[in-house]
């Protein structure tokens, strides 16, 4: 870096864990550190959903985050949804999931049940979890059947690292 | 710095809160040069991470310092396959060294990568048992099931945590 300010540097948004070196010191001396010994990048997805498309959330899944490169993989941290007005809950089926789309399983889990306010998506523990996959997108969906009633869109946010593996 | 470049310098695998990096920062449409710290910028908590060779055994442990608690903010993993795989299920463990608090994480051993987060096995909820005890190391471990062990591939794991010093 000779002669030349941070400010004149060329600007990246992006994050290569594996490439990108940051500089240090440390006791006086200079060294360098891998951007994978940094806390993970918060990434942030919405997408919002009519009520016909809720009501068809367990049958069609909805892509919330594209494919992740090859070699690099999406793990959702937290979520939340909100509704937009209607006048009818979901009945039935109302656990709205975030999921690895070619593996669907519940990484993040919130009710649908409830329209007055909006909802934590939390993760999902348990002895076999259900890792998200290496290249895969992730979606919504509803678990285990499509609720029968309801009529408010909703609007999905989700909080995710996308890490190289 | 002259004349040399990052690639030229010492590698670390991980931070220390002290560690001081270069910035700059625009102040009143100038560039003004500061340096601060790792721990007083993202705040005092440490990133531990592991590239764990899944050929060996996978034990390793962090530290606690004398008349502290460590206290886990979150932990996640990336798993990364070799050329053979067993399809078993691979956990990762993170328990304090007497056993009473625990964080697992689990995947299939298989020919496509994963990643996920590490969970609090217990303490879900109000508890009086939630972390390890005073001094208590925390200890990063490996299980699985089935027939067979993993035995290729690689699985990075990353653990944020604070030390505590208790009243």
């Amino acid at each position: 870096m000779p002669n030349k300010s941070i400010s004149q540097l060329i600007f990246t948004a992006d994050r290569e864990d594996l490439l990108d070196r940051f500089y240090v010191v440390r006791s006086s001396t200079d060294y360098q550190l891998p951007g994978s010994a940094l806390p993970p990048k918060l990434n942030i997805a919405s997408r919002s959903i009519t009520t016909a498309q809720v009501l068809d959330l367990n049958s069609t899944p909805l892509e919330i985050v594209s494919n992740a490169p090859t070699g690099w993989v999406h793990i959702p941290v937290r979520g939340v949804v909100e509704f937009d007005g209607g006048s009818a809950d979901y009945a039935a089926n109302t656990e709205l999931s975030i999921g690895s789309t070619t593996a669907l399983g519940q990484l993040l889990v919130g009710s649908i049940a409830d329209r007055t306010d909006p909802n934590a998506l939390t993760v999902v523990s348990g002895a076999s979890g259900t890792p998200s996959v290496s290249g895969d997108s992730l979606s919504v969906y509803v678990n285990t059947g499509n609720p029968t009633t309801g009529d408010s869109d909703i609007l999905v946010t989700v909080w995710y690292y996308t890490l190289e593996l | 710095m002259d004349a040399i470049r990052i690639t030229d310098l010492p590698a670390l695998s991980s931070y220390d809160l002290r560690d001081k990096i270069n910035l700059q920062r625009q102040e009143a449409g100038i560039w003004n040069d500061y340096h601060t710290e790792l721990g007083t910028y993202l705040g005092e908590y440490y990133t531990w991470v592991y590239d764990w060779d899944m050929s060996t055994a996978l034990g390793d442990l962090i530290t606690c310092p004398v008349g502290k608690y460590l206290v886990v903010l979150g932990a996640h993993y990336t798993y990364s396959p070799g050329a053979i795989f067993t399809s078993n299920l691979v956990q990762l463990l993170l328990s304090s060294s007497s056993g009473n608090w625990s964080y697992t994480g689990e995947f299939p051993h298989v020919g496509s990568g994963r990643g996920g987060l590490l969970f609090p096995a217990f303490g879900s909820g109000p508890s009086s048992n939630i972390y390890g005890d005073l001094d208590e190391d925390l200890i990063v471990s490996s299980g699985g099931t089935g027939s067979g062990s993993p035995d290729q591939g690689t699985c990075r794991i990353q653990i944020q945590y604070v030390e505590f010093t208790p009243l």
